[in-house]
């Protein structure tokens, strides 16, 4: 045991060894104890899947400036509802329905308080030349960590976030979180034959854009 | 273009999606296996799906929370 551990461990032990006791749990069981009401479990299982619920987020859309809002509503309706899943080993396929089902409900809500104006202008170019731009930038004062992989993928990340909503919404939920048609039909609320429509259009605009990366 | 390749072109991203049923993917696998014009477009979807996973895969460029 490393020294100051063993300090840690003699300052407080009871509150060391509670905040430790889920630390090698296995998914499964976070679930279990969670549902059971242990607040430990639940602290432990929000902590490890706090960056697959921002990098979800990002995914759907990087230009989102309320990413940080929208995981705490993931957050709390996982807190409120976890006893509702029945099978712990499905945690992370139903955390990604919540995730999904979140950053929808926004989008709607968005749309409804701004319908008269266009989708597309929530993710007008203005927007895009803005933070989030400098984020995928690479760092000038370490040129060599940008090597053409990242270059080239930072090329992708942007096609991708530049199609328009629907297109992006589609692509996204079926490259990068495997939902099939109909769950994103589910999902965005739209109709299993719009959904095949966009994904092969989102397709014909991506390889448009990358065909110099599909040679 | 032949009708049979437009049809199969039709279907393309349904059967790289897996959304199709067996009989209707044999077809498209079948067909796939001697027209190169088809497969060449399948590959370019197949590609391009790589592309778009690797993108966001990445533990040397972590995105700050
Ligand atoms: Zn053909």
């Amino acid at each position: 045991m490393k020294l100051k551990n063993f300090v840690n461990i003699m300052k407080n032990p009871r509150e060391y060894f509670q905040k430790n006791k889920y630390k090698n749990s296995d998914t499964s069981d976070l679930v279990i104890n969670a549902q059971s009401g242990d607040n430990l479990a639940m602290d432990e299982l929000i902590r490890r899947y706090e960056s697959y619920i921002y990098m979800r987020l990002y995914q759907l859309d990087p230009q989102n400036e309320n990413i940080k809002d929208l995981m705490q509503d993931v957050m709390l309706r996982v807190a409120r509802s976890l006893k509702s899943l029945k099978n712990p080993k499905r945690f992370q396929s139903w955390l990604s329905q919540i995730i999904t089902n979140i950053f929808f409900d926004e989008l709607r809500k968005k749309r409804r308080k701004m319908n008269t104006v266009s989708i597309d202008s929530f993710f007008s170019e203005e927007e895009e030349n803005s933070k989030n731009e400098k984020e995928l930038e690479c760092p000038k004062d370490s040129p060599d960590k940008c090597s053409e992989a990242s270059e080239m993928k930072r090329i992708i990340r942007r096609a991708i976030s530049e199609l328009e909503e629907p297109y992006r919404a589609a692509i996204v939920l079926r490259e990068l979180q495997g939902f099939s048609y109909d769950e994103i039909a589910n999902a965005t609320g739209a109709s299993v034959g719009t959904v095949k429509s966009r994904i092969a259009r989102a397709r014909q605009k991506l390889q448009t854009k990358l065909k110099d990366y599909l040679q | 273009m032949n009708t049979e390749c437009e049809y199969i072109q039709s279907r393309m991203h349904e059967y790289f999606d897996d959304e199709l049923d067996y009989e209707m993917s044999l077809r498209i696998k079948k067909h796939l296996e001697h027209c190169s014009e088809c497969r060449e477009i399948y590959e370019k979807i197949s590609k391009l799906s790589n592309l778009i996973k690797q993108s966001f895969n990445s533990s040397s460029e972590s995105i700050s929370l």
